[in-house]
Parts: C-alpha cells; sequence; structure tokens
C-alpha cells in the first residue's frame, strides 16, 4: 500500500460505506474504483450522490467500499491493483484505454446485460456507445460527455443580419460580413497546438466522416487522404480571409474564450464546459450567446459529432459481484443522476429525460441537436498515440502559418512511415 | 408599469445593498425578527464558497444556476447575504428548506439569480425560515 501512497486516495470517504464491518464473516464489499477531482469537487459530489442513490436503492444489499483516484494516476493505480490480484468490481477509464483493458481480458462485456433490459440500453446514445465497443462488444458506459461545439454571439450575428452558418460557403460569407464591420469572426487561438488539431479535425469529420484517424492509425488510411488535404486548404483558406484575432498563433485557448466573452469575436469553436460561464454577469456575452455543431460541407456529414464519452464504468471480468456491478452501472444513468451531473456542467449523455427549465439554455439546446445525432468520433488526441498527435498538431500549425497542405502532410506521411519502418 | 417595475427593483437593491447586511448583523446579535434578503443558494456550493457549475458564489451568487441548486438539494438550502464586497451564506432551518423549495425552486422561472426576500430569524448562523417570496421583479 506504502507504493501507492503518492496516489491521490480518499477512499471511503462516505460513513455509509465504510460500515464494513457490519458484513457477515464471507461477504466481501463491493469495490469501486472511481476518478475524483478532489473532497467537495463537482466531479466527487456527482459520483457521491450516486453511490447514496445506489445504498438506498439496493436495500444495503451491496456495501460499497470506494477508492477515488485522481484521473491522470488511475491507470498505474488499476495496474497495481490487478497486479496485486485486488481488482476492483468496477472502475473508470478512457475510451482510448478501455482498448487495453479489453485485450487482456479484464473487461467484462456488457451486451448480454444490456440486451437484457432495453430500457437502459436505449438510454445511451448508439453513437456514443460505440466509442466504447471492441469487436463490436461494449465493455463500458459513459456518464457523461465532451463534445465540440461552436457558440455563437446572437448579438453580433442580429445586429449583423447574419444567421448561425449551417454550410462552409455561409460560414464564409459570416466571416466576410464581420471582417468588413471590424468583428472578429472567429475567437481561436492556437498556442498549444491541440485547438488547431481539434478545428482541423471537425473539418476533416464534415469532408471525411470522422473515421480517418482510425484509418491512418491503422494502416487501412495515410495521412494524404483527400479529406485531410482538403481540410488543410480549408484551414489556409480561414487564414487567408482572416478568419482569427491577429497573432492567434500566440493566443491560448483561455486568452480564446476569454476573448469571446469580451463580446470580441462572433463565434468560438470549442470543447470546453462553457455552457455555464458564457452567461456569466462578468460576460459581456451574457443572455447572447446561442450554440450550433460545426457548419457541413458539400456531400459531407452533418450528423456526425467530435468528442469523447467521459467518466466511463467498467465492470472488471473478474468481479465476483457482477450483479451489484451491474446495478452500480444502472444508477448512474438514471434521470435524477444525469440531472445531478448536469447540475454540475457536465454534458449528460443518457436519453433520459430531464426538465428543461432545470438545464441552463445552452445545455437544453445542446442535448436538443445531440439528438439528431447520427456519429460520435474520439478526439484525435484519444486516438492517435501521443507522439502521432504531437506530429499531427504540428502539421496543421504548419498549415495555419502558411505551408502548403499537401506538402504538411506529405512530410506527415513520410515520418509516419519512417516510424512504420 | 415599466416604471414601476424598475422603482421596485431599485428599492429591493438598496435592501440588498445597505438592508441586506445592517439586517444580518442586527438579527445576528439578537435573534429577533428580521427581513433577509439575497440571492437563494445551495448549502453544499454556499458552505464550500464555490459554485459546483463553476460560479464564484461568494462574490457572484447571481451566476449560480437552478441546476446545481436542484443538484445540491440533497444539503438543504439558504441565502447568500451581502457582507461588505463579498457575500456570506446562511443555512435555512429544515422547515425554511421546504418552503424554499415550495416558494422558489418550483414557482421560479429563472435559470440563475434567485434574488429573493427572506422573514424569519437568524440564530447561530442559521435562519429560522417564517416565509419566503422571489424579490426578482423582472
Amino acid at each position: 500500500m506504502s507504493r501507492l501512497g503518492g496516489i491521490l486516495a480518499i477512499g471511503l470517504l462516505l460513513a455509509g460505506f465504510t460500515a464494513n464491518t457490519a458484513l457477515a464473516a464471507d461477504q466481501q464489499p463491493f469495490r469501486a474504483l472511481l476518478w475524483s477531482d478532489g473532497e467537495g469537487g463537482p466531479l466527487n459530489h456527482a459520483l457521491e450522490a450516486g453511490l447514496e442513490d445506489f445504498t438506498q436503492a439496493s436495500g444495503g444489499r451491496y456495501p460499497v467500499s470506494v477508492e477515488w483516484v485522481a484521473p491522470e494516476k488511475s491507470e498505474a493505480w488499476l495496474a497495481e491493483l490487478k497486479a496485486a490480484g485486488t481488482p476492483p468490481d468496477v472502475y473508470m477509464t478512457s475510451a482510448a484505454d478501455l482498448k487495453r483493458h479489453v485485450a487482456t481480458g479484464e473487461a467484462y462485456a456488457l451486451d448480454g446485460e444490456l440486451a437484457k433490459d432495453r430500457n437502459w440500453q436505449e438510454r445511451f446514445p448508439a453513437p456514443l456507445l460505440s466509442l466504447l465497443s471492441v469487436g463490436g462488444k461494449t465493455y463500458a458506459l459513459p456518464i457523461t460527455q465532451t463534445v465540440a461545439v461552436v457558440y455563437y454571439n446572437t448579438e453580433i450575428f442580429r445586429k449583423n443580419g447574419l444567421s448561425a452558418p449551417s454550410t462552409y460557403v455561409d460560414l464564409k460569407k459570416v466571416v466576410q460580413v464581420l471582417n468588413r464591420n471590424g468583428i472578429t469572426p472567429i475567437a481561436f487561438g492556437n498556442r498549444e497546438g491541440w485547438e488547431g488539431a481539434l478545428l482541423s479535425q471537425l473539418i476533416e469529420t464534415r469532408l471525411g466522416g470522422g473515421q480517418l484517424f482510425e484509418k491512418a492509425q491503422g494502416g487501412t488510411g495515410d495521412w494524404m487522404d483527400p479529406s485531410f488535404l482538403a481540410a488543410g486548404r480549408v484551414l489556409a483558406e480561414l487564414v487567408r480571409l482572416k478568419a482569427f484575432p491577429k497573432g492567434f498563433d500566440e493566443m491560448s485557448n483561455d486568452q480564446a474564450v476569454s476573448y469571446f466573452k469580451q463580446g470580441r469575436a462572433g463565434m468560438l469553436v470549442s470543447r470546453d464546459r462553457l455552457f455555464v460561464s458564457l452567461n456569466f454577469s462578468s460576460s459581456a456575452v451574457r443572455n447572447k450567446v446561442a450554440l450550433a455543431p460545426f457548419p457541413t460541407f458539400e456531400n459531407g456529414d452533418s450528423n456526425a459529432w467530435v468528442g469523447s464519452p467521459d467518466f466511463n464504468l467498467v465492470v472488471s471480468e473478474q468481479s465476483k459481484a457482477k450483479e451489484a456491478a451491474l446495478e452500480f452501472l444502472k444508477t448512474y444513468s438514471t434521470s435524477e443522476l444525469q440531472g445531478h451531473f448536469a447540475g454540475h456542467a457536465f454534458v449528460p449523455v443518457t436519453g433520459v429525460e430531464i426538465e428543461k427549465n432545470q438545464l441552463v439554455p445552452l445545455l437544453f439546446s445542446l442535448l436538443e441537436l445531440q439528438s439528431n445525432m447520427t456519429r460520435f468520433f474520439l478526439f484525435y488526441n484519444e486516438v492517435l498515440p501521443a507522439g502521432a498527435g504531437r506530429a499531427y498538431e504540428e502539421t496543421i500549425r504548419s498549415i495555419l502559418t502558411g505551408v502548403d497542405p499537401a506538402a504538411a502532410f506529405q512530410r506527415l506521411q513520410g515520418g509516419w512511415m519512417a516510424l512504420g519502418d | 408599469m415599466r416604471n414601476k417595475l424598475s422603482f421596485s427593483f431599485i428599492a429591493l437593491l438598496v435592501v440588498v445593498l445597505l438592508g441586506g447586511v445592517t439586517g444580518t448583523t442586527a438579527a445576528q446579535s439578537s435573534g429577533q425578527a428580521a427581513t433577509f434578503v439575497g440571492y437563494y443558494m445551495d448549502t453544499f456550493c454556499g458552505a464550500a464558497g464555490k459554485g459546483a457549475d463553476g460560479s464564484d458564489v461568494v462574490n457572484s451568487p447571481e451566476d449560480h444556476t437552478k441546476m446545481c441548486i436542484v443538484a445540491c438539494k440533497a444539503g438543504g438550502f439558504g441565502l447568500s447575504v451581502k457582507s461588505g464586497d463579498a457575500y456570506a451564506y446562511y443555512p435555512f432551518d429544515k422547515a425554511g428548506s421546504d418552503i424554499s423549495i415550495k416558494e422558489v425552486l418550483n414557482k421560479s422561472k429563472r435559470d440563475n439569480g434567485f434574488l429573493i426576500s427572506v422573514d424569519g430569524v437568524l440564530k447561530d448562523g442559521v435562519i429560522t425560515v417564517r416565509s419566503i417570496k422571489e424579490a426578482n421583479v423582472f
């Protein structure tokens, strides 16, 4: 245990879950390894609400022992627990790490259980669930999601006679009109590199259907795919059209968000949970923001979203308490619990109904837009290995600073092939 | 009509900025009945001094959202009252929390910024509620 000392382990926080002494001698507590954002944090609070609901609903049949771990340390701790022969019954993982758990036979396939309870299964949008499937089987269920959207300033749009752009042609017109009237079209900064890569992925997803990264990573496609190149040309065109603030290459994401909040730009492309903060009293765009999906392209896919399922719950294959584990997973998909997460500005994932007047308007608007979602693609950095992700970011950065898209992707492809050799 | 509403709102602001503070102080020391005006808040976020929805409940309790207040209902509710440059949180008694659900949460159409007026007694940091009404007038 001392080797785990450096790992955030609040452990057994709630008195109700420490009552293991009341167990019969042969009864083991149900063990869950959950991510923590610290005592009193919004994630902890929502998860604790779920623990209370689970305990109440099960009538105390499944005493719970919870270990809390910081997300970035979760995989290491989990590996230690597994190596010690004491894996938890339920744990959290990312969509990217899930594949490794499945490959080692540590994750329990949930399809049979979901099929037994269609009401439960239908709470999860199929496109999102597909990101937690390996070899056609579902191995995890998400509690929330992160998704990239376009925010736009309704006051600026109204004053300039514009409506939210639904196509790239519309977007270019918006850019031209706003520039003509001295307004920055899109608040955007690319100091870290991931911001441009995300913008590029949104365009590529619209153009090429979104599986480009999986194909490039898996060897069934490459970086010279026409959709990558077309997206590169779109980015270059947006720079030419002055869609972004001056000095965007040195502007951070936070600065870009602040720029938008100051009312200085017409749009903001973001994956951040800004549903609440955009309407803070300190925000110049309070009650002047709406959101929309990223504009689509001719022959492109307009219903594809880019993001990530979050706080994904996995049942250990080795668990001897699968009945309890499944009940535990169900708890987090109830309307009440999803509402609790929404209350803390997380984006719910399930198809359960949450009363409109209990959600801030922007979040409700997003959930309405997603009701038509047909496909959902993982953020590029969850598909690609870290090194490849950074190489992709640098490729996009070079395009945004003037390198020809074909040359930039040719260089990425060359580096990729060399890596493969 | 609009002028009347505006006047009412200004009057309430005066109460918030001035009366809320002094009223609280006086009532706290004496335990006498008083009227408190401030922002409706859940105890989880109010006591923590930070909103689980990301809002700054100490300096800008008007930003705290209904969806967060509802999510945190298990811990009860209370009032954030202007105190100097910031806001101090005072929980309601259990009956007061129940009244607030009926009179504020269930009645109000607002997403945030629940300015409310509370008649009650503040003693030992807890407001024993007699009545609550929403003070937002537009």
